[in-house]
């Protein structure tokens, strides 16, 4: 085996024994940061590869986060809850017949995800064949906007804008880690891949992409659908976080979020999108003071004028478009030892 | 000529922007191994007819034909998938890839794999991954640039950006190449190299090419054949000699005045 893979499995287990430890044992409110950083992190690899990788200026995040949301709790809500809050308009079969067990978390969570895959697929095929640029954002922006109307109303499957409460805190480090690795293995794939390069040409140039064969409409279609499984498996997990959702958990302002945190790590980076991601979680905690102390809501005014700052001086973001990788931390730190080094001879 | 020496068949394009007729009633016909010039002053339609072959625009009137089979309207993915692989005026490469990259972006359509195979990854994906990697690595080194397999595109010298943009054509497996301009922003030197670079890359690909240029001394030595437009109209065909001294040539290019002195 070559010395970084043994580095990564030795990284993995590592990861697997904190999360462990921090499950059992850890301060509940880092706790909870970390898994929002690590929901936030999911949702951020799936926006990177549409936005970042494809260039392809979608706004729909929080549409698809909100399905996933919804469709996990359908799955896993225990039965005598599901009878005790939908008391208005009677919870529609099959979802009033049965709920999973514990058991079948991940199958929920897959399922969340698959059912955004199915939303990108309806508001993907008119909107990436005929749109791009402003437009292809304009498009997604509305379809969010469709589905919080759809959630707020069809009350006989969402309960409306009462929200559905009591959902069971299945979400665990080992849970929000454990799916954040597997989709970031699989998106630091699809772009190693012929299939990234391919979606790295169509942000470079379109029209040469398309010359040299490349089936444009596809290859946007199908990072459309992964950010849509990774934001649909996010809005499951944050759902199963915080025990209760309701329509306007994640309106636009999530697509916000996760813009920042995207530019923040880098444009098309998905180790960026993912530190972003729990960088972002911990200044939000963070700045709470701000709300507390000055108007509520200050909080936000603060981290628009972030992002502002962010695009004035740190267009590239953290890792630009670089990948973390061992030999990169190798090359760093070499360097800062023989800049050491140099500062230490010439005394 | 019979119909199936041609390689590609031009009838009667016309393309209207609004009120702007950029192109009129284009007629040409090109054979297999045929190396054709087509030059005209700037702005007189030769992107235009391009870019109705490629499938970028569908022409208002007229057919393109392409080994017999009518492609007009096409979109330009499928148009390449033919066989027909282009390179542009303004060199569009992407930049922030490597030269590498860029010629490996040709060989995907062609991948049997799936997404899945690719990102698990299985064998065959990995077996594909590396024969694309040898034929595009093979690829750079006929065009003279496998030193610079591993540079970003975009910091590579305009020659050699030319070249890295040919090589990308190639990768399609073009049976037609279309060259858009290729000495644009060259001086005679680099100019005359590069046609003769395009004539070696004719005869180890075994290609058709059919190559668009205003500067009328570049093509003169390599295109047996070269046709004239001015203002999207046809204006003379033939040999360079015949090119040369054509008066409606002359006047499209110099004047009337020219003509008259």
């Amino acid at each position: 085996m070559k010395p970084n893979r043994i580095l990564t499995v030795l990284f993995l287990l590592g990861l697997a024994l904190f999360a462990w430890w921090g499950d059992a044992r850890m301060d509940r409110l880092l706790w909870r940061i970390l898994n929002l950083g690590a929901i936030y992190a999911i949702a951020a690899v799936g926006y990177t590869v549409i936005n970042g990788i494809t260039g392809q200026f979608s706004l729909g995040p929080h549409g698809f986060m909100l399905l996933g949301a919804y469709f996990t709790t359908l799955l896993i809500l225990p039965l005598e809850q599901k009878r005790a809050v939908w008391i208005f308009d009677p919870l529609v079969p099959p979802f009033s017949q049965f709920s999973l067990p514990e058991s079948g978390f991940v199958l929920a969570l897959v399922a969340g995800g698959v059912v955004a895959v199915l939303a990108a697929v309806v508001v993907g095929v008119p909107a990436l064949r005929a749109l791009r640029g402003d437009y292809l954002a304009i498009a997604t922006l509305g379809f969010g906007e469709i589905i919080f109307l759809l959630v707020a109303n069809l009350r006989g499957l969402t309960n409306g804008a009462m929200g559905i409460k009591g959902i069971p805190f299945y979400t665990n480090l080992k849970w929000a880690v454990g799916a954040l690795v597997v989709l970031t293995y699989a998106a630091v794939r699809l772009k190693n891949s012929s299939f990234g390069r391919a979606l790295r040409a169509i942000r470079e140039d379109e029209l040469a992409a398309e010359s040299m064969g490349i089936n444009v409409f596809r290859h946007k279609f199908l990072a459309f659908m992964f950010s849509a499984f990774c934001a649909g498996v996010a809005g499951g997990l944050m759902a199963t976080l915080i025990g209760t959702i309701t329509p306007d958990l994640f309106r636009f302002f999530v697509t916000f979020y996760l813009l920042m945190i995207i530019v923040l790590g880098g444009l098309g980076s998905i180790s960026g999108a993912i530190v972003g991601g729990f960088i972002f979680a911990t200044v939000f905690e963070a700045l709470r003071f701000i709300d507390t102390a000055v108007v509520p809501g200050m909080r936000m005014v603060v981290f628009a004028l972030l992002l502002i700052l962010l695009m004035l001086f740190f267009r590239r973001g953290l890792f630009g478009r670089e990948e973390f990788s061992w030999d990169w931390i190798g090359r760093g730190a070499s360097r800062v030892w023989r800049w050491a080094w140099a500062k230490m001879s010439s005394f | 000529m019979g119909e199936n020496e041609l390689i590609l068949s031009l009838r009667n394009l016309t393309m209207r922007f609004g009120g702007l007729v950029a192109v009129r009633d284009f007629s040409m016909d090109i054979r297999y191994g045929e190396l054709v010039g087509l030059i005209g002053p700037n702005g007189a339609g030769k992107t235009t007819i391009f870019n109705m072959i490629t499938g970028h625009y569908t022409p208002t009137a007229g057919r393109v034909l392409f080994q017999g089979r009518d492609i007009t309207g096409l979109p330009p993915w499928q148009v390449a998938r033919l066989g027909i692989a282009r390179t542009f005026q303004n060199i569009r490469l992407c930049r922030e890839m490597t030269a590498l990259e860029n010629v490996l972006i040709s060989f995907h359509p062609r991948l049997r794999s799936t997404v899945f195979d690719a990102i698990l990854p299985s064998p065959r994906y990995l077996r594909e991954e590396r024969a694309m990697r040898e034929k595009g690595m093979e690829l750079l080194a006929a065009v003279g640039l496998e030193r610079w397999a591993n540079f970003r595109a975009g910091a590579l010298p305009y020659g050699l950006q030319r070249r890295v943009e040919c090589a990308r054509a190639l990768a399609t497996q073009p049976k037609l190449l279309l060259l858009d301009e290729p000495a644009a922003g060259m001086n005679p030197a680099e100019a005359a190299d590069l046609m003769s670079f395009i004539g070696r890359v004719r005869e180890i690909f075994n290609l058709t090419i059919f190559l668009i240029e205003h500067v009328m001394q570049v093509v003169m030595g390599i295109c047996p054949r070269i046709r004239v437009i001015d203002f999207g109209v046809s204006i003379a065909e033939g040999t360079p000699e015949e090119i040369k001294h054509n008066p409606k040539v002359i006047e499209a290019y110099l004047g009337e005045e020219a003509l008259r002195a």
